[in-house]
């Protein structure tokens, strides 16, 4: 029951310090540093409560199994989509980008966007 | 670990029930796996539109259902270790907070999206973010913020509903029964909230601070 204790307030120090953090302006830091707690918060979740310290190798199997998958199939679908430009097919009528109100409404400062919707407010 | 003498065929049971939950969450995160992807995905692509949409969600409100969910998480691990304890009046009242806790979540979380309602945040028509450039983009990152919290939502009525259950369970039968199925409901309960644990970072922290 000690145990258990000291891990939720592992679990609420952690949890402070990732939302202090996300306030202090740190650059790509603060995303890795949002992702580690993230981590370490399972991974104490799953090895106490979920037993994973004491138990089978078995269970541990599967849960690396579910996450190896769960990683091989975002490795291969984000390098699909990194690497590929979206190229508009042949029945799609093209956006005319000359007039200078559609072309406004397809491109802003995140880039190309006219495929994800087609009534987007106007872009400053 | 168990008040009971070590029955040979009721470590089996235990042994089968605890693979087939650990083999059902191995699944479930294949059903969570693609909204974090589509999260990914679009951060990587609108990164400004992504910052300032999930700027726009309520950090408060956020940290406190992390805190709930992990206190939660806490609670289950505890009426655990009472029912295996053979306490079994003590296992049920922290199963009872268990259930308080979750309800906590679900209000607060049903008052954030009443706030959204507000501030046109809802994704369709009368979608406005006024700090993004890209509208579409922000729309879509709250396309993605409904579908996950309403996805969670869904499993933690089904474990508050589940973890009802074992309350009651552990009332009716003084057996071992009782204790193998809070176990393995306790191990969905962990699973929902870890799933939380990452979406808390994603949907409220990212791009506080630029």
């Amino acid at each position: 029951m000690r145990t258990l204790v000291f891990v939720w307030m592992a679990l609420m120090v952690l949890l402070a310090v990732t939302t202090g953090s996300a306030l202090v302006p740190l650059g790509p830091a603060n995303t890795i540093l949002n992702l580690v707690i993230a981590i370490a918060k399972t991974a104490l979740v799953a090895l106490f409560f979920m037993h994973l310290r004491h138990s089978i190798s078995l269970l541990r199997l599967i849960a690396i199994v579910g996450l190896t998958t769960l990683s091989l199939l975002f490795i291969l679908s984000g390098a699909d989509f990194v690497t590929r430009s979206i190229e508009r097919s042949a029945w799609q009528t093209p956006p005319d980008l000359r007039q200078p109100e559609i072309a406004d409404r397809y491109s802003s400062r995140d880039g190309m966007m006219w495929s994800l919707h087609s009534r987007t407010k106007s872009s400053r | 670990m168990s008040a009971h003498a070590y029955d040979p065929a009721s470590a089996l049971a235990d042994a089968r029930a605890r693979i087939g939950m650990w083999v059902f969450l191995a699944s479930e995160i294949m059903f969570f796996g693609p909204v974090f992807f589509a999260y990914l995905y679009g951060r990587y692509e609108w990164p400004h539109a992504f910052f300032a949409a999930s700027r726009s969600t309520d950090l408060l409100c956020g940290a406190v259902n992390t805190a709930i969910l992990l206190t939660s998480s806490t609670a289950v691990a505890m009426a655990l270790r009472y029912a295996e304890g053979d306490l079994r009046r003590q296992a049920r009242r922290a199963l009872s907070v268990v259930m308080l806790l979750g309800f906590a979540f679900l209000l607060i979380k049903g008052y954030e999206y009443g706030q959204d309602w507000h501030e046109h945040l809802i994704p369709g028509r009368d979608f406005e973010l006024r700090d993004a450039a890209n509208q579409a983009a922000a729309q879509l990152f709250y396309f993605i913020y409904f579908f996950s919290t309403l996805l969670h939502a869904l499993h933690l009525l089904i474990g508050i509903g589940l973890i009802g259950y074992c309350r009651s369970y552990l009332k009716r039968d003084t057996g071992h029964r009782a204790v193998r199925r809070l176990e393995v409901i306790g191990l969905y309960w962990h699973f929902v909230d870890i799933i939380w644990i990452f979406l808390y970072p994603a949907l409220y922290l990212a791009g506080r601070a630029s």
